[in-house]
């Protein structure tokens, strides 16, 4: 027996359309199941935790305002994202913080997908390297290992197309290993 | 090198990051302030001109005297009518239970106003057709039907379209279920071959 889609896809898109019916345990039960998520990216974003929780109160709020409106309930999670980093770029003002250019940033080609640079075993490491990479970095690699989002749909949250994506997913590893190795740890 | 992501590393770092109980705390009763928003002056004042203005007409339309000369009109005007009492005796019923409650929950509140409005709205355009019936004057009672007749048009449509859509919702849901059961029993499967 094969099916198109896992178990977890086929339960977000039913916890959308129960939310979108009205059913206030749908909500509860949405809120619990990305909170800590959210706030994990929410948190890479901004430099304060006070300011995080607010950016996420406010995201829950335009996802109780939107949510029927929410077309495509298979996308869930990057609507989800997409929301929470429109309400912490605009609230915080962190848009120039964004489209700062990296100097390192260029085009890569098909790079980036075959050779990966680095193993990661160590969660702590990433946790402290993330604190310290420029912005545009951080969240691309939040991204990237906490929900092992595609190409594709890293750039549907930030907005910039997949080349712009893959490069800085690139530039962002590499920057990571330096970083880790020019404080003598091994990545 | 190619990259060995530990499987569970997303919870891994979702545990490092530790939040501070007090803004957490803080957190979670402003949502539910959120959720739950008190009534402000301005909108008790609305639910108890809505409460008794509402009862008002509601038993205004009920103690009419020409309500029995109504009943020898053709059948279904009278039904109107009492739809609208009804109606009427909805939202101020509604506007007692927000004044009782002192809050309005902001979730599921959204059929409950479209069905209030579609009855409010066939209020009236039952309410015009009685002043059309009522009326001498030949012109006046064409233009009330004729604006009856389009709200009536209106209320038709939307609750056509709110019923299409809850329809297909209900739909979804339940083939998702499916769905879900068979991903269920596929995961079953696929454990006990293993």
């Amino acid at each position: 027996l094969v099916l198109a889609r896992d178990e977890q896809a086929i339960r977000d898109e039913l916890l959308v359309l129960r939310c979108q019916r009205g059913e206030r345990a749908a909500f509860a039960e949405l809120f619990h199941q990305w909170e800590r998520r959210l706030f994990y990216y929410v948190r890479r974003l901004v430099p304060q935790e006070a300011d995080a929780w607010d950016a996420l109160q406010k995201t829950w709020l335009k996802v109780l305002r939107d949510i029927r409106r929410l077309r495509d309930p298979a996308h869930l999670r990057v609507w989800l994202y997409r929301l929470a980093r429109n309400t912490a770029v605009s609230h915080f003002r962190l848009e120039r913080a964004l489209r700062t250019r990296l100097e390192s940033e260029g085009d890569v080609g098909d790079m980036v997908c075959s050779e990966e640079l680095f193993q990661l075993e160590d969660a702590e490491l990433v946790h402290h390297a993330l604190g310290r990479l420029p912005l545009p970095f951080r969240e691309v690699l939040t991204l990237h290992y906490v929900e092992d989002m595609s190409l594709v749909e890293i750039s549907a949250v930030l907005g910039v197309p997949v080349g712009t994506v893959k490069s800085r997913l690139y530039y962002a590893k590499r920057a990571m290993r330096d970083l880790l190795l020019s404080e003598g740890k091994r990545p | 090198v190619s990259e060995n992501r530990p499987t569970g590393l997303r919870e891994q770092l979702l545990a490092l990051e530790v939040p501070s109980p007090s803004l957490r705390e803080r957190y979670e009763n402003e949502v539910r302030a959120q959720l739950e928003q008190r009534l402000s002056p301005l909108q008790r004042t609305c639910a108890w001109l809505s409460l008794l203005v509402n009862i008002l007409l509601a038993a205004g339309l009920l103690a009419r005297a020409e309500w029995v000369e109504l009943l020898s009109v053709p059948a279904g005007y009278w039904v109107l009518l009492a739809a609208a009492a009804v109606g009427l005796t909805g939202l101020s019923a509604w506007s007692g239970y927000l004044l009782w409650r002192g809050s309005i929950h902001r979730l599921g509140q959204e059929p409950w106003f479209e069905a209030f409005g579609l009855i409010v709205t066939g209020a009236i355009a039952a309410a015009l057709f009685w002043l059309a019936w009522q009326g001498d004057n030949l012109a006046t009672s064409l233009q009330a039907t004729a604006v009856a007749l389009i709200l009536f048009g209106i209320v038709g449509v939307l609750t056509l379209w709110s019923v299409q859509r809850r329809h297909h919702l209900e739909t979804k849901v339940k083939l998702l279920e499916l769905e879900l059961r068979l991903a269920e029993l596929a995961e079953r499967l696929e454990r006990s071959e293993s």
